[in-house]
């Protein structure tokens, strides 16, 4: 047992939490590290070797394949980053709590990847999401509400799946995940089909499960924002629906045009909201939500490209993202405040948090050469390719599903202009004069994550698609399934040779001056400075987008607004029924005893 | 490898591009003023503003990101001679090299960026305003764009590689005699015409109201940068129109290569007139527009594209 790696990589991080109960912070911090870095050893040892497996009590709890490893191994690699980020400079009020927590969702996170047994399966699913309203509690109570609102759309979501699974082992007598196969022809099956969807999609964020993400990034400490919702809890929901999408379910055409249009629709709500956002954890929330749309579109379009696209952007995006909630967890710190209007001008006051965020900014729109383009760009060619082998009804449907893809794009481009110019550029307000640069740990592990958006993107086909995607396939080359063609040779030589030309431009012409900048006749003051949250608000008084933001700020789009309307309607109509009158309850009694008797007479 | 440089660099990349846009410049400011009955420049003009561009200094606000603010325009120049390259690769040899459609369009955005990012750091407010806009015209032009571009993407059987759409015109006729292909083609000009922006669609340099916005901060070679770009952008946008719907050029005959120069002047001729009997638009209604308007033409084209008019 303690030489089998994948049960090693799950018990070393509780083991440090077990330690950690008992140690001063610094050894804490420490001692968590190596527990992480240990996994990461572990988990690049398993995914170098061919499958392995561990069981328990004669049957197979963990087992690695292709698509697991490559979880496995994402989780290990982001939790290290990450926690790099968290050594200093984590607010000291929850500190030591923080650590204990950010082992266990490591050993989770794992148990999740690599449980290839349903119960196993459930039950770290389970923890991991309840490892999600611990973290925000940590900021309690100013979270109190985001983190319950989280907690009881994830809990739900638990129990959904919980009830999926059971009707999936009623239906295949399977407890193994990875050899199911359900064909979706009776309604149970559909059931189970959808509890299962609606699970992974709570888990990502995807529509319509996705309301807890921008509150939870609004109020919980940043740095397990950066961990859970835009890196970890991306990796685990979007691995259940490849799993669920590609193997565990047989399902017809139309199923799979409803999971693309649900992964369009969260595109273009998501980002609609973000536009409009003033603060900025809320805003890179909507935006943790409408990436997962490009996900579930890619992963919906059954081809292989489109599930290669889904399944790198799932890792870009948790590279990028993180990275993003991490530059701006850095500005918070320094400066005190997540509101979009007191921002401003810290690109020279912080330059390399700055180049993190603007080398994240410029990869989750999908600015070439960066990560997020190519895997956008695989998507896209997906769900054309899906589209041409469809009737025309089919393709008009999915069509519009690409444009509002690729619309999506570029007003995730436009929010995250909004975001630089009002964080970074424009101009520094008076106050924020001596601000400094965030410290070494902080700043290197998000250049970290900035260097990894810039290789992935770089040396797209060299390393991510050959090392760790077209493994999942099964496939040696992916030009086969291109439906375009990109050329990274071409195109990176380009890319230099046209730079270099236009700096020998500017080398040999340039001759400096510097100035202050000038409104009519005077050096420009604080007052006119404009931050840029008020850049779309032409969209958002524009027919008919007012009325549906009016509507999304009363939350008539939040499920969770609903179904507490409906709990308490429920409870409502029980508190009635509990009137404390005598007569009240006897006719109930009455009542019930009429059906028992009723049902054991037809039981005869 | 010197091949592709010579690409990049003389033709039709960088030497070519910026020489005819220049001129196509030219053309552009003569046409104007023989409609406002004005003499107009004379033919280099165009060319010495670019070179007096060179000779003078460059002013840098202090305290501000000024890195940003210089390499923005040398990447926005850079990422326009490559666009002009692959673009007019296939215009002019009906071969695809570097990249898809797709890839094209993305790094079309590249100068949009560029331009907003370096016109944010100088914390000028009109600066800051113009960026605004240049974003919202991006956001606005480019949802009707992409319908536009769907439409050949759909006639050539879903390909999204420029040679293999010329080479379904050069079989099948060009996508502009279909009904969808010229609902599309019409609403395209409109687009390029939001996307050079000119007017109506000035509305982000508006200089008369913001004072250029984006470029106000901008002196010297780096200016110049910007307006090499703007020109060469005139070059490449009607030849992605002409390949994409009119079945490109070719070298066969001096018939054909006067054919694709008549093409593409006959786009750039409408787009001036366009631009000098319009007003400038407010930017809500230029959004307004092209939601409302433009975008829901061109998805009829691309419905129309579907069921194969």
């Amino acid at each position: 047992m303690w030489n089998n790696y994948l049960f090693l990589i799950v018990v070393i991080p509780i083991i440090a939490t077990i330690i950690n109960l008992f140690v001063p912070k610094i050894i804490k911090k420490l001692l968590t590290l190596a527990a992480v870095i240990w996994t990461l050893v572990l988990s690049i040892k398993v995914f170098t070797a061919e499958t392995m497996s561990f069981g328990l009590f004669g049957t197979n709890i963990f087992l690695t394949d292709q698509l697991s490893k490559f979880i496995l191994l994402f989780v290990n690699i982001l939790s290290l980053i990450i926690l790099i980020y968290c050594l200093k400079n984590v607010k000291s009020d929850y500190e030591s709590k923080f650590f204990l927590l950010f082992s266990l969702t490591v050993s989770f996170c794992n148990g999740v990847a690599l449980s290839s047994n349903m119960i196993a399966f459930i039950v770290f699913w389970g923890l991991s999401g309840l490892l999600v309203y611990l973290f925000g509690l940590l900021n309690a109570p100013k979270s109190a509400d985001s983190s319950r609102k989280a907690f009881i759309i994830i809990g739900t979501s638990d129990v959904l799946l919980l009830f999926g699974l059971v009707v999936m082992y009623v239906l295949s007598k399977h407890t193994n995940l990875y050899l199911m196969r359900i064909p979706l022809t009776s309604v149970l099956s559909y059931i189970a089909f959808f509890c299962v969807l609606l699970a992974a999609f709570a888990k990502a964020g995807a529509i319509p499960m996705h309301t807890w993400v921008p509150d939870f990034a609004k109020d919980a400490p940043i740095e397990s924002v950066a961990l859970l919702p835009a890196a970890l809890d991306k990796l685990l929901g979007i691995y259940l629906l490849a799993r669920m999408m590609s193997g565990l379910f047989e399902y017809p055409f139309a199923i799979r045009a409803i999971v693309m249009i649900l992964g369009a629709l969260t595109i273009i709500v998501a980002v609609m909201m973000a536009l409009i956002q003033h603060n900025g954890r809320k805003l890179l929330g909507y935006h943790a939500v409408s990436q997962v749309g490009y996900m579930v579109l890619g992963i919906g379009t059954g081809n292989p490209i489109g599930i290669i696209g889904g399944l790198f952007h799932m890792v870009n995006h948790a590279i990028y993202k993180s990275s993003l909630f991490l530059s701006f967890g850095s500005v918070e710190k320094r400066t005190g405040t997540p509101e979009l209007e007191k921002l401003g001008g810290l690109a020279r006051k912080m330059p390399l948090t700055f180049v993190a965020a603007l080398i994240g900014a410029l990869s989750i729109s999908g600015i070439p050469p960066f990560n997020g383009f190519f895997s956008k760009w695989m998507v896209y060619q997906g769900v054309l390719m899906t589209a041409s082998k469809q009737g025309a009804t089919w393709q008009i449907v999915i069509n519009i599903c690409f444009i509002l893809a690729i619309f999506g794009s570029a007003l995730t481009l436009a929010s995250f202009i909004k975001f630089l110019h009002a964080t970074f550029l424009s101009k520094l307000p008076k106050k924020f004069s001596d601000v400094k640069e965030i410290s070494f740990n902080n700043w290197f592990a998000n250049l970290l994550l900035g260097a990894l958006c810039v290789i992935f993107g770089v040396l797209v086909f060299a390393v991510p698609v050959k090392w760790f995607l077209l493994p999942i396939i099964g496939a040696g080359s992916i030009k086969t399934f291109l439906l375009g063609f990109y050329s990274s040779k071409i195109i990176l030589y380009f890319f230099a040779a046209s730079i270099l030309l236009g700096l020998i431009i500017y080398l040999i012409f340039k001759r400096i001056r510097f100035d202050d900048e000038y409104v009519g006749t005077y050096p420009t003051t604080e007052q006119n400075r404009a931050t840029g949250v008020e850049f779309y608000n032409e969209v958002s008084s524009m027919r008919p987008f007012n009325k549906i933001y009016e509507w999304a700020n009363k939350k008539y789009f939040d499920i969770y607004k609903w179904g507490t309307v409906f709990s308490l309607w429920l409870g409502d109509v029980f508190h009635k029924l509990h009137s404390g009158l005598l007569h009240t309850y006897a006719i109930w009694t009455l009542a019930g005893l009429v059906v028992v008797t009723i049902i054991l007479l037809s039981a005869i | 490898m010197l091949k592709y440089l010579f690409y990049l660099f003389v033709f039709p990349g960088f030497l070519f591009a910026s020489a005819f846009g220049l001129i196509v410049g030219w053309i552009e400011r003569k046409v104007s003023a023989r409609v406002q009955f004005r003499v107009g420049p004379p033919f280099f003009q165009n060319f010495y503003d670019v070179f007096k561009l060179w000779g003078k200094e460059i002013i840098l606000i202090r305290n501000s990101p000024y890195f940003l603010f210089i390499i923005a325009p040398i990447i926005a120049f850079g990422s326009v001679i490559m666009t002009t390259t692959l673009v007019g690769m296939s215009f002019f040899y009906g071969v695809g090299i570097g990249g898809d459609l797709l890839f094209i369009i993305y790094l079309m955005v590249i100068y949009s960026v560029s331009l907003i990012l370096g016109a944010s750091s100088t914390g000028n407010v009109y600066s800051s305003i113009g960026a605004g806009r240049e974003m919202k015209m991006v956001i606005s032009d480019e949802l009707a764009f992409i319908l536009v571009l769907l439409v050949p993407i759909i006639h050539a059987g879903y390909s999204i590689d420029l040679a293999k759409i010329l080479a379904y015109q050069a079989d099948n006729g060009m996508i502009i005699g279909s009904a969808s292909g010229i609902i599309a083609f019409i609403v395209g000009i409109i687009c390029i015409q939001a996307k050079m922006g000119l007017v109506p669609f000035d509305t982000a340099e508006a200089e008369t109201e913001i004072v250029e916005g984006p470029l106000m901060e901008y002196s010297g070679p780096l200016l110049a940068f910007w307006k090499l770009a703007h020109y060469m952008m005139y070059v490449f946008l009607p030849m992605l129109l002409v390949i994409l719907f009119w079945g490109g050029m070719s070298f066969a005959s001096f018939g054909s290569i006067m054919a694709g120069i008549g093409k593409y002047l006959l786009i750039v001729v409408l787009m001036i007139l366009i631009r000098n009997t319009n007003p400038r638009v407010r930017i809500d209604s230029a959004i307004n527009f092209f939601w409302k308007w433009a975008s829901p033409l061109a998805l009829i084209a691309v419905i129309l594209a579907i069921i194969g008019v």
